[in-house]
């Protein structure tokens, strides 16, 4: 694989990690560790929520990535994958990486989605006691939920229908992994906020 | 104190607005940061039929001389980006006819593409691309496009009541690609039949036969040919 594209994969690898694991215990003093202190005795909830927006940005991440390979495929070739790896076989096939009934590539309709959520997710973490962060956080699960089926499609589509099929692309289960990560937290905060733990540790 | 009363409703109304605010300027500046980098990140030629342009790509079934069925053909699979000239002078350039079997001048043209074919085609990928243009008896069929490209016996040719067997030239031992749906027609900016593009390897429009009314196509394509050997 490509330097370029390895240290992405690295990074929103991390990041979607990050989120995934920001619910748990353990990782309290992890967030004094990256600048974080105030959140080290805050609620499990605000934890979650810095958790959502890493697993939002590495699931961007990958996102700008797939586009950028798949925008550079449109001429035959891309310059951030080897022309035999996994991510050019499932990528390179312009009318398989396009969001059914539309021409929208996979990697734009990713930035788009993890935009609103990234939007709802910033909007509570901003104002974690509004009276209506519970509705955004059902909106959240609901895009995150629709956002995860895509993915999940585009998935199939790689290990089955391209040419090379089954076609393996890292970075392309890096952003099925961010969204269901992210579908999972917005999850996990609205029943939270539902039983009234959401201030509590 | 009404307008007490009003101030701390409209404190309540307002509650917490300026989170939202934020957030959105927020995503919103980091979405237009992302869209220009990436497009600026991936600064593809533009796209279209006019020289030096990027040609539009030409994706869907082709017909080979004797064969029995149609099969996928993607322009940009045979395009090589990364094509230089003078590293590479005997790569296949393309040589992309739009025509129309029940088009007489098309049909006078199928003797002179034979001897093109025959005398590039060692350098060069010829493509014919059929269209079936909306003018009065222009109604040609998949079966009429083969038997055209293969001078098979079908009554339909030229307007639809000439022999597809009796059209000039030889047998058209290149791809014949169905565009009878006409898709091709905008990108490509077809306005009559027949009509030639010349690609390179690359895929960039070297020649475009609109742009140059009256030259001959052979002469053309020999003049834009890198010389082999020299």
């Amino acid at each position: 694989m490509v330097m370029s594209t390895s240290v992405v994969l690295l990074l929103s690898s991390l990041t979607v990690l990050f989120g995934a694991m920001s619910r748990m215990e353990s990782t309290r003093p992890l967030f004094s560790t990256l600048g974080m202190s105030d959140l080290v005795s805050a609620p499990a909830s605000r934890r979650m929520l810095v958790g959502t927006l890493a697993s939002i940005s590495g699931g961007m991440l990958a996102a700008v990535w797939v586009w950028v390979i798949q925008r550079q495929s449109i001429i035959g070739s891309t310059t951030l994958c080897d022309s035999t790896s996994g991510c050019a076989q499932a990528l390179s096939n312009q009318t398989m990486n396009t969001l059914p009934f539309s021409n929208l590539d996979f990697g734009l309709f990713f930035i788009l989605m993890f935009s609103v959520l990234g939007f709802l997710a910033l909007s509570i973490h901003l104002e974690p006691t509004w009276s209506k962060a519970g509705g955004f956080l059902s909106w959240g699960r609901t895009i995150g939920g629709i956002s995860t089926l895509i993915a999940l499609w585009m998935t199939i589509t790689h290990l089955l229908m391209v040419d090379d099929s089954p076609a393996i692309c890292p970075i392309c289960i890096v952003l099925l992994a961010a969204n269901i990560v992210t579908m999972m937290q917005f999850n996990l905060l609205l029943a939270s906020h539902s039983d009234g733990s959401w201030n509590s540790n | 104190m009404i307008n007490e009363v009003r101030r701390n409703r409209n404190l309540v109304t307002d509650e917490n607005g300026d989170a939202r605010i934020t957030a959105g300027f927020v995503v919103a500046g980091g979405i237009t940061f992302i869209l220009l980098a990436v497009i600026l990140f991936t600064d593809l030629p533009p796209i279209g039929p006019d020289e030096g342009e990027l040609a539009p790509n030409l994706q869907g079934k082709v017909h080979y001389l004797g064969a029995t069925d149609w099969v996928d053909f993607d322009l940009y699979e045979e395009t090589d980006s990364s094509w230089d000239a003078e590293s590479d002078p005997e790569a296949k350039w393309f040589f992309i006819q739009f025509m129309d079997t029940d088009c007489g001048y098309c049909w006078e043209e199928a003797e002179p593409m034979t001897q093109l074919e025959s005398a590039f085609g060692d350098r060069v990928t010829f493509i014919s691309v059929a269209l079936s243009l909306d003018i009065p008896s222009h109604s040609a069929t998949k079966e009429e496009v083969i038997a055209f490209q293969e001078k098979s016996s079908l009554m339909e040719c030229k307007g639809g009541d000439t022999d597809c067997s009796s059209r000039p030239g030889d047998p058209h031992n290149w791809a014949y690609f169905d565009d009878l749906s006409q898709a091709t027609l905008d990108p490509w900016g077809v306005q009559g039949t027949p009509f030639v593009v010349i690609v390179k390897p690359d895929g960039i429009v070297a020649w475009n036969q609109a742009a140059h009314s009256g030259e001959e196509v052979g002469n053309a394509l020999y003049s834009m040919l890198p010389q082999v050997g020299e």
